[in-house]
């Protein structure tokens, strides 16, 4: 399965002074700053789309955004639109630790620092090309092993179970550690070397 | 241990492609194997690319500005995409979707490209179309593969080519139209898509059909080619036919298409569209961009010469049966609704019901359907609300939906028992929004938000006035919620603002050495009668202070106007002046130290092209002569514009032109300051020495138009004596404004590039500030 691309969320708890209007500022002051997120191109606010994808950062390898479309809940979305180097696995740990450094600057950017909070131990993986990954048992069953070496990785004990969605969306997977985990620490386990 | 790639989507989709289609996707693939290689000269490649519907987009450059400075940003080195455009910049893929006819099937293709290679954000265009953004050009060969799977096609989405084909939503349900316009327009598409005849424009063409004359749908009067449905008896028949408009635009000086034929037999649409593309392709204008639409042509030849021309051709086209074997199956192709109501009916127990179907839902003159308006704010809608719409028609309506020219989708043959659940299932997916094509349902073209050219925050503003109007959409009785506002990023007009009642186009002003972002008030339009009647440019408000500005015109509308009264005939009865007065408060801008956000645009953090210029503590004092040069010559056009609703006579217009011509020169004379304080009020002296100073050295040719607007006033002096008609007074009006925003262009880059002094004279900040200062409008 030579899967270049994945898509990766991570859910987020929001206090009700949560404005997402400051992402647009967090978002071009990353940019102006060029922050290790890739090659940073601009900002696109979709905040007038009902459940849409809210603020998105858009890099030239991936887009960044507060979604509430994938699981229908808030949270950090990653998605991955070039090629990636490695075997599958570190791929998607790859898009994980993008993923995770993304929600971990907002957790500490001074715009939005204490109003959102991310819950590290839920990840959700999505397979992003319908031609080498179709929602399907079959495709599934070939992933899932580069899922658990993830999870191994990433959380040791956990859970994994593919997300049960419209069969036209995206293969998805779910990932839930069996322990708690903060976001710190799934920071320094993805930024390990080997990782 | 990875297993071999699965594969490619050419393989997977091979027998589902129609062989012609794959062909071309293989070509243009091979066409860019090429272009990386060096073997494809850029522009070629460029115009190659554009005619797949492939675009570039914002930043495509490398540069960025973030604020305080202008920014590289790293993209992967590859030869170019285009000229000044990089091969690995995102872009934007056009989408024909024509007379915005769209199936399930394609929903869901559409839903799953936007996710793999997109935002997973589809946006519906004002042509119809269908735009997904940030896009490699890599991906594009797969995407269109999947696209023409399921029958679409990207080819001539751009470029000098026949655009997608538009025509009114309501087609074929419609309780005031001729007859069902659908299967001409399908027919115009596939004729004309790729013919030879259509491969050598110098620019775009686009055609549009309409099934009446009196509503919007269609917008017949502002396309290249314009329908509108008409039948006349014949010998004890009915016979079908066309009222054929030619040669309107908006474009940044609209131009109202001239009567081509009051009755043009439907067998006759084909070889009279093939024979203008083949004159359009002969005599229009190829070296001059700006120039090149067939409305200059027209223009220039007069409707009978351009007529006779046409009618000439057709005589010597050989006889095509395409032309007309399509009519044989006309009917055949009619919409199926559903058999059966799968609901029983009742009021709708929910809160927005009611409000919903007060504004979208239209009544279809088959008795017991109607058709359901999806609102899309700004247009745009997720991948999976497209999937999850896909399968609400699939439950309702079959595959009987349609892109609208209001960036909206329509859902037609709804049985109306089935309403209150359509809306509750629409509702569940946030699609449930009222309001749509009334004042709350803003249109906007993409703007700074992804457009090259684009000066001001289209979508940023139309968010923003969306939220406030829907706020008090139920204070507004109909006459308000008839009205439409439409705002642009630029003046080229892809948001429609000309023909809005209430217009909007984006324009820079410095003000003590800062950018404003402003849009341009533009009043007088009308969206009613195919588009038929153009505004015109009020002056320039700051963009953070639109939202009041459309609150007190409103506020104006509802407490002035007499019984009946349209908005458009308020302002006609009030005159423009008194229109002006009532909102010139609203074009002050605060100092900067005062409130900072007039500074920034809607939706963006970064301060407003502040470029790389100082800014001395006492800046805030200094206007330069230039400042003053440029506001007298917009003092001088809105007396154009005065002179213009006058009157129809000869003397309205020529003082019109008159003042016209003064304004550009004025501007002229402004920019002329910057080099020499001395220059003479000699219009002669100004005329030599703009051209000797900015014309040949190109110091006043815009970035993406070029030599456009110096064009523009040369042109309008070497006529200055000739006495123009009142649509020419009307354009030399439109032209003037458009001189002066690129004055206004001009000084700002000559002021960041530190060109502002050229000649030793006098630079900037000479003369005294008025007594109010801020005000630059």
């Amino acid at each position: 399965m030579n899967l270049q691309r994945f898509c990766v969320k991570v859910f987020a708890q929001s206090s009700p002074d949560f404005d997402d209007a400051k992402l647009i500022n967090v978002f071009h002051d990353w940019i102006k700053r060029q922050v290790g997120l890739g090659t940073l191109i601009d900002v696109a606010d979709y905040r007038h789309v009902p459940d849409g994808p809210g603020v998105m950062l858009i890099t030239h390898e991936a887009n960044f955004a507060m979604d509430h479309t994938e699981g229908r809940r808030l949270g950090l979305l990653y998605q991955r639109k070039t090629d990636q180097t490695g075997d599958t696995a570190a791929r998607i740990l790859a898009a994980v630790g993008q993923a995770v450094t993304a929600c971990q600057m907002l957790t500490r950017d001074p715009h939005v620092r204490g109003t959102l909070d991310f819950n590290a131990g839920e990840l959700w993986v999505i397979a992003n090309d319908r031609l080498r990954a179709p929602n399907t048992d079959a495709a599934y069953d070939q992933l899932r092993p580069h899922l658990q070496q993830v999870g191994e990785r990433l959380f040791g004990g956990h859970a994994l179970s593919r997300v049960n969605n419209d069969d036209r969306e995206r293969l998805a997977a779910q990932l839930v550690s069996t322990a708690p985990v903060s976001l710190d620490d799934l920071v320094a386990k993805v930024q390990r070397p080997g990782a | 241990m990875d297993a071999p790639a699965k594969p490619s989507w050419k393989e997977a989709l091979a027998e589902r492609m129609s062989p012609e289609l794959a062909r071309e996707i293989d070509l243009f693939e091979t066409q860019m194997d090429l272009r990386r290689q060096g073997k494809i000269d850029e522009k070629l490649f460029a115009e190659t690319r554009l005619r797949r519907g492939a675009y570039g987009q914002r930043y495509d450059n490398g540069r960025r500005y973030d604020g305080e400075k202008t920014q590289d940003i790293p993209y992967p080195e590859t030869p170019s995409k285009g000229p000044d455009t990089l091969w690995h910049a995102p872009g934007m893929q056009r989408i024909k979707i024509p007379f915005g006819g769209m199936t399930t099937e394609q929903m869901d293709t559409l839903a799953d490209i936007a996710e793999e290679y997109s935002d997973a954000i589809l946006h519906v265009t004002t042509r119809q179309d269908i735009q997904l953004h940030f896009i490699h050009l890599d991906d594009t060969p797969d995407m269109h593969r999947r696209l023409a799977a399921v029958g679409i096609t990207t080819r001539e989405a751009c470029g000098n080519s026949i655009r997608n084909v538009t025509a009114c939503p309501l087609a074929g349900i419609c309780r005031d139209e001729a007859f069902d316009v659908t299967p001409y327009a399908k027919a115009a598409t596939y004729f004309l898509l790729g013919h030879r005849d259509t491969q050598d424009f110098g620019r775009k063409f686009k055609l549009a059909f309409s099934g009446c004359q009196q509503h919007a749908c269609g917008l017949a009067h502002m396309h290249d080619f314009g329908c509108i449905a008409k039948t006349r008896g014949v010998d004890g028949k009915e016979q079908r036919g066309f009222e054929l408009y030619v040669g309107g635009g908006l474009g940044a000086i609209p131009y109202q298409a001239k009567l081509f034929d009051e009755f043009l037999p439907e067998e006759e649409l084909l070889p009279i569209a093939q024979a203008i593309s083949r004159v359009y392709a002969r005599y229009g204008e190829k070296k001059n961009r700006a120039k090149s639409r067939i409305k200059f042509l027209i223009a220039k030849q007069g409707i009978d010469e351009f007529r006779r021309l046409v009618l000439e051709e057709r005589k010597l086209l050989p006889e095509d049966p395409r032309w007309n074997d399509w009519l044989a199956t006309l009917h055949d192709a009619a919409e199926r609704p559903r058999e059966q109501a799968l609901n029983q009916g009742g009021a709708g127990d929910d809160a927005g019901f009611a409000q919903w179907r007060q504004t979208n839902l239209y009544k279809q003159r088959q008795p017991g359907f109607v058709a359901a308006t999806v609102t899309l704010p700004l247009g745009d809608l997720t991948s999976q609300q497209t999937r999850q719409l896909a399968d609400i028609c699939r439950r309702y309506v079959n595959d009987t939906l349609r892109t609208t020219v209001e960036q909206n989708i329509l859902l037609r043959w709804v049985h109306e028992a089935d309403v209150p659940a359509l809306y509750r299932d629409l509702a569940a997916i946030g699609l449930g929004e009222p309001g749509a094509e009334t004042i709350v349902d803003v249109t906007t073209c993409p703007g700074t938000d992804t457009c090259k050219l684009g000066i001001a925050s289209s979508r940023g503003l139309g968010a923003e006035l969306r939220q406030r109007l829907a706020a008090k959409q139920l204070q507004y009785d109909e006459a308000v919620k008839d009205l439409r506002i439409k705002v642009s990023g630029c003046f080229n007009s892809c948001g429609q603002h000309h023909v809005a009642e209430i217009g909007f186009y984006g324009v820079s002003r410095t003000l003590n050495n800062y950018k404003v972002p402003h849009f341009q008030l533009i009043l007088g339009g009308e969206w009613q009668n195919n588009g038929k009647e153009f505004g015109l440019a009020m002056g320039a408000i700051p963009s953070k202070r639109v939202p009041e500005t459309v609150d007190r015109l409103l506020d104006f509308y509802l407490n002035h106007r007499e019984k009946g009264e349209t908005f458009r005939a308020l302002v006609t009865r009030v005159g423009k002046k008194d229109i002006k007065a009532l909102v010139k408060d609203l074009t002050v801008v605060p100092q900067y130290f005062e409130d900072p956000s007039f500074y920034t645009d809607w939706a963006d953090a970064r301060e407003f092209t502040l470029g790389d210029m100082g800014v001395g503590e006492c800046a805030g004092e200094v206007v330069s002569a230039t400042d003053f040069g440029i506001a007298a010559a917009e003092g001088e056009v809105f007396e154009a514009q005065l002179f213009l609703d006058e009157g129809e006579g000869a003397e309205s217009a020529r003082r019109a032109a008159d003042k016209a011509l003064s304004a550009m020169v004025m501007a002229a004379q402004a920019l002329i300051k910057l080099h020499d304080p001395d220059i003479a009020n000699d219009d002669e002296v100004i005329m030599r020495e703009f051209r000797r100073r900015f014309y040949d050295t190109q110091l006043f040719f815009d970035p993406f138009a070029g030599g456009k607007f110096a064009h523009m006033l040369l042109h309008a002096y070497e006529h200055r004596g000739e006495q123009p008609d009142l649509e020419l007074a009307q354009r030399r009006v439109e032209e003037a404004q458009l001189f002066i925003e690129a004055t206004h262009g001009c000084y700002s880059r000559l002021m960041d590039s530190g060109q502002a002094g050229l000649a030793g004279g006098l630079g900037i900040g000479a003369a005294a500030a008025p007594s109010s200062p801020s005000s630059v409008a």
